[in-house]
């Protein structure tokens, strides 16, 4: 195609080249820019630079852990205070829902608030006000993934951390709850909904990333909630002693458990999506 | 004569020679094309060193089309530049309300192109002047080639907005250079 017009306008439908006019002018002019070409130098320093990153070069290292502690601290910036705030006030609302006498119900509000943290922490970290992902990478020549996957490490040990501090306090109370029982089926919900959350925040954005996870578990807590409810109320069961079934559970163990490797898949799945620079965020 | 595809496939496998012939390839073309889109021949190689970087590092699935993949990570970091804390100290910057998202370089102010020392420099002010979303589809177009199917998949965005973009960005050219002339005329 080597009329400069039509190389301007193809595709373009009739009525908007007609409405254009003449491009005669502008396609010349346009023309007479033939672009800043490389200089050899500049092309020879390139390849020495690439060539560290070639498949099986040995300048290519595996990252040390020091390493690994810097970039999550270069990526701590990312968390505003509020972010840390609201996990604090989980863990106080937590701690005194836990020590509050004849309040038997509050500890299940916990139990249910909790992996909501996790995943609405996910949406808002990866949120589209903090996509410095080039800048960044311009500066250390960190992977795309490596990022990703940084933050999230941040966020689900933060609430990792809180959480089980939590449950720690709640099997202090009870010590019959099965404590690592009592963490595996609540693990299982965190991962499951952060996973979702973050695959989904990848795939599309944050706010999707917020609505998937909230809609699932606000589902599922309306199935099971109602009944949970009632027989605590009601005297049938109370809720420490609900706690202490679900503990004890298998199938709700087994269910944590499968839950705990959807939540792995889809953290997996969102990395596998992540790099290579197709999708837009990159 | 080998693909681009070929080629990177063996690039992934380690190979050299076929890392030096991509960058051949690809090198004067995304230097031209970031340099006309960001106006800054500095940062439009450091994106250039990064687009590479980019596709060595990348552990996904080799592209189908390897040439309108490569320049869609040279326009997302182009995008991402636009969006760079550095960028906004140093221009003017305002969201793009238009479009209804928050990244585009502000539009310089049509200054006397005539000014310009030299052609390259003044097509370079033209462009400039153009909002970042129709500038970088009539690169891709004019200067790239590339179909409006394969800018769309490039931008992401439809093609009725890329036929749209483009037509608008056109119009802002043509009515530039037609200011210009009767400036300079006077």
């Amino acid at each position: 195609m080597n009329n400069p017009v039509d190389r301007l306008t193809d595709g373009l439908d009739e009525t908007q080249r007609q409405a254009l006019g003449d491009l005669n002018a502008l396609a010349h002019f346009l023309e007479t820019d033939l672009g800043t070409e490389p200089e050899t130098a500049g092309r020879d320093h390139l390849l020495t630079v690439l060539e560290q990153y070639l498949p099986g070069s040995p300048a290519i290292k595996r990252r040390q852990w020091t390493n690994w502690l810097r970039l999550a601290h270069s990526q701590s910036v990312l968390f505003e205070k509020s972010f840390w705030l609201a996990g604090l006030l989980v863990l106080l609302l937590g701690l005194s829902l836990s020590v509050i006498d004849g309040r038997d119900l509050l500890p299940l509000v916990f139990i249910v608030v909790a992996p909501l943290l996790a995943a609405v922490g996910v949406a808002y970290v990866f949120r589209p006000e903090t996509r410095t992902l080039g800048e960044l990478e311009r500066l250390t020549a960190t992977g795309a993934a490596e990022l990703l996957y940084t933050r999230l490490a941040l966020v689900l040990a933060f609430n990792l951390l809180i959480s089980l501090l939590l449950l720690l306090l709640i099997w202090l109370e009870g010590p019959q709850v099965v404590l690592w029982r009592l963490t595996l089926i609540w693990l299982g919900p965190m991962l499951a909904l952060t996973g979702l959350a973050f695959y989904a925040t990848i795939r599309w954005n944050s706010l999707v990333g917020a609505i998937l996870p909230l809609g699932l578990w606000g589902c599922l807590i309306l199935l099971g909630w109602s009944e949970a409810v009632a027989r605590a109320t009601e005297g049938m069961t109370p809720a420490f002693w609900l706690l202490l079934i679900i503990s004890r559970s298998d199938p709700l163990l087994i269910g944590a458990s499968l839950a705990c490797l959807v939540g792995l898949g889809l953290l997996g799945l969102a990395g596998r999506t992540a790099p290579g620079g197709e999708k837009s965020w990159s | 004569m080998e693909s681009d595809e070929q080629l990177y496939i063996r690039v992934r496998g380690g190979d050299r020679t076929a890392l030096a012939g991509l960058v051949e390839r690809y090198h004067g073309p995304l230097l031209k094309f970031l340099s006309r889109m960001t106006g800054q021949t500095q940062s439009a190689e450091d994106m250039v060193q990064d687009t590479f970087i980019r596709i060595l590092t990348c552990r996904g699935v080799p592209p189908e089309h390897f040439r309108p993949w490569i320049y869609q990570i040279a326009r997302n970091l182009a995008r991402d530049y636009f969006r760079s804390a550095a960028f906004r100290r140093e221009t003017f910057y305002l969201p793009d309300e238009d479009q209804g998202d928050d990244w585009m370089a502000a539009p310089v102010e049509t200054e006397s192109l005539a000014l310009q020392s030299s052609d390259c420099v003044q097509v370079n002010a033209l462009l400039q002047c153009l909002p970042a979303r129709q500038r970088e589809v009539i690169l891709l177009r004019f200067y790239q080639e590339f179909s409006l199917e394969e800018i769309s998949t490039i931008t992401g965005a439809p093609l009725g907005t890329v036929k749209s973009r483009l037509f608008h960005g056109l119009r802002r050219a043509r009515m530039i250079l037609e200011q210009e002339e009767v400036g300079q005329d006077e």
